[in-house]
């Protein structure tokens, strides 16, 4: 797919970076390439938005290298090529959203017919209202526009659908697959797997300013896909214990909660050991307990 | 806005020709329909020096007075420190609150744009305030002068918004949005009444007098004052090279401030 000789959208090498005395990034090597998908995935604090702002220009690294587009991040011809969504970012109130696209379409040479913009995010019906008076997931729309409208060669992307509803999630997912179909490099940061699943080709795993892990969202989820099981059972501990796929038991007072890598798995044989089972309930683990679960067993 | 889109349209029909003047002049449009569409700052910037020159020069003022031409002088400078100070320094702390700033600066405009529309943006607005006030003066207070003093007066009056932009851009790129407008109101005040814009400097106790030697207000009402054949001593060499020294002192700590915020 990639002919050799492009360089990739962005190469770091090394990269850290300090807030004060706080590592927020520590020696980071990270090419991300065109035609691809690249999510940041990681808790709040894992250094995603301290990346997304070295490739930016907006922080200058403490040591290693960078390079957007084969330029310094920030720079005329950096920017010239990137389309980008802040995570708080607001726009002008008073402009309606086809004045706000029409302004940026003009600042990039290969802009997208406004018009055609604003369909892509689905707010042809709202494109004379005031940029005010939208939602707030209308508003991030318009701000998804802006880094879209451009057909940049690179598109950066920090937390692009917190708090949006599922309609506009959908029109975002849809028009960043088809940027990165065209050729462009994408990089969005993500504390959703779910997210990072659904749309990414690859998965930069980030924990506290380290890479942990880099693959395949199947790979990564896989990993760190945990899943928590609560009942009521009359088998003992060791017992479940024996199940398929479960990782830990505990129990607080006539309650099981049992961690498994496959819930589907463990609570087949479990009903069929246990056909009175009752008061069940299953969740994801979060991000933070998957990710503690990963380096613990990874440091063992 | 005809004339501005007619303007915006006949770059944008020629982008091959001129592509960066297309963008400036967007950027202006945008930052003026912004202006436009924000009662707020609109009424107390342009109506205020209106209002009250109507009731000083036109209402109250003694028949046969100078005052219509005095003030004249030096609320024109009061209708460049507003939209200076409110619509530029206040307005662009509130931008880099917002993350607008942020946003502009990470897009391919060249950064200077975004500075350049807000400051054509105050310069508009004070033209048209600073007309009105022609126009009332002459027209309702019966101000004569000869064609080279309306024009110079119109330059000072212009001129104005240099220096005061550059202090409000200070205030904008080092303060917070709240704090820009409180300090943007302190300023405004403390500019206008001390250097002599609201009420002649010789009402004034000595002390005061001098102090008014360090503001940039002072210094741009002599030279208005001048030019309407009201000044009062020091000549306009020195009032126009203190004036340019603020823009100069200004200048660099706004660059300083601008060099310093990336986010």
């Amino acid at each position: 797919m990639k002919p050799i000789n492009v360089p990739a959208a962005i190469e770091a090498r090394g990269l850290s970076h300090r807030y004060g005395k706080v590592a927020s990034l520590s020696d980071v090597d990270l090419n991300i390439e065109r035609g691809e998908i690249t999510a940041l995935l990681g808790p709040n604090g894992a250094g995603k938005t301290t990346f997304v702002n070295l490739v930016l220009g907006r922080d200058r690294p403490a040591s290693g290298s960078i390079t957007t587009l084969g330029a310094v991040p920030g720079s005329a011809a950096a920017r010239a090529g990137s389309g980008v969504m802040l995570q708080s970012a607001a726009l002008a109130g008073q402009l309606t959203v086809r004045e706000h696209v029409r302004l940026f379409a003009g600042y990039y040479p290969a802009a997208l017919p406004v018009d055609e913009a604003i369909e892509l995010v689905g707010l042809e019906h709202q494109a004379d209202r005031r940029y005010g008076s939208l939602s707030g997931g209308q508003q991030r729309r318009v701000q998804f526009a802006l880094a879209l409208c451009g057909q940049p060669a690179l598109l950066v992307l920090d937390e692009p659908t917190v708090a949006l509803d599922a309609e506009s999630r959908r029109l975002t997912w849809a028009g960043i697959r088809a940027r990165a179909d065209a050729g462009a490099a994408v990089l969005l940061t993500t504390h959703l797997l779910e997210e990072a699943e659904a749309l990414a080709d690859r998965v930069v795993l980030l924990a506290g300013g380290r890479i942990v892990a880099d693959a395949p969202p199947k790979a990564i989820k896989a990993r760190i896909a945990e899943q928590r099981i609560t009942c009521h059972s009359d088998l003992n501990w060791e017992q479940i214990t024996q199940l398929p796929a479960v990782i830990a038991v505990t129990s607080s007072g006539d309650r099981w909660t049992v961690r498994t890598a496959q819930a589907e798995k463990t609570l087949a044989s479990w009903l069929v050991r246990d056909p009175n089972l009752t008061d069940l309930e299953i969740a994801r683990a979060s991000l933070e307990e998957a990710l503690d679960q990963l380096l613990q067993r990874e440091a063992a | 806005m005809n004339s501005i889109d007619t303007l915006t349209s006949l770059v944008q029909r020629r982008p091959a020709t001129s592509p960066r003047l297309g963008v400036y002049l967007r950027e202006i449009r945008a930052e003026i329909l912004r202006s436009l569409r924000t009662p707020a700052f609109l009424v107390p910037t342009l109506a205020m020096p209106l209002a009250f020159y109507t009731l000083f020069a036109l209402v109250l003022a003694p028949r046969g007075s100078d005052t219509g031409v005095y003030i004249l002088a030096t609320y024109g400078v009061l209708a460049a420190l507003g939209p200076c100070l409110f619509g530029f320094g206040a307005g662009i702390a509130s931008d880099r609150d917002a993350g607008i700033l942020g946003l502009k600066r990470i897009s391919p405009l060249p950064p200077a744009a975004f500075l350049i529309a807000r400051l054509a943006s105050a310069a508009l607005f004070t033209l048209v305030v600073v007309l009105a006030l022609d126009a009332l003066a002459a027209g309702g207070a019966g101000v004569r002068l000869t064609a080279l003093s309306w024009l110079a007066l119109l330059g000072v009056h212009l001129l104005s918004v240099l220096p005061f932009c550059l202090l409000g851009l200070c205030i904008g790129l080092r303060t917070g949005a709240s704090a820009a407008m409180a300090l943007s109101n302190l300023l405004f005040i403390g500019l206008a009444v001390l250097g002599g814009l609201w009420i002649p400097l010789s009402m004034f106790p000595q002390a005061l007098q001098q102090a008014a030697l360090v503001l940039p207000t002072y210094h741009m009402s002599a030279l208005a004052l001048q030019a309407v054949g009201h000044g009062s001593g020091g000549s306009a060499w020195v009032h126009g090279l203190c004036a340019a020294g603020y823009v100069v002192l200004f200048g660099g700590l706004a660059w300083r401030a601008w060099t310093a915020h990336t986010h």
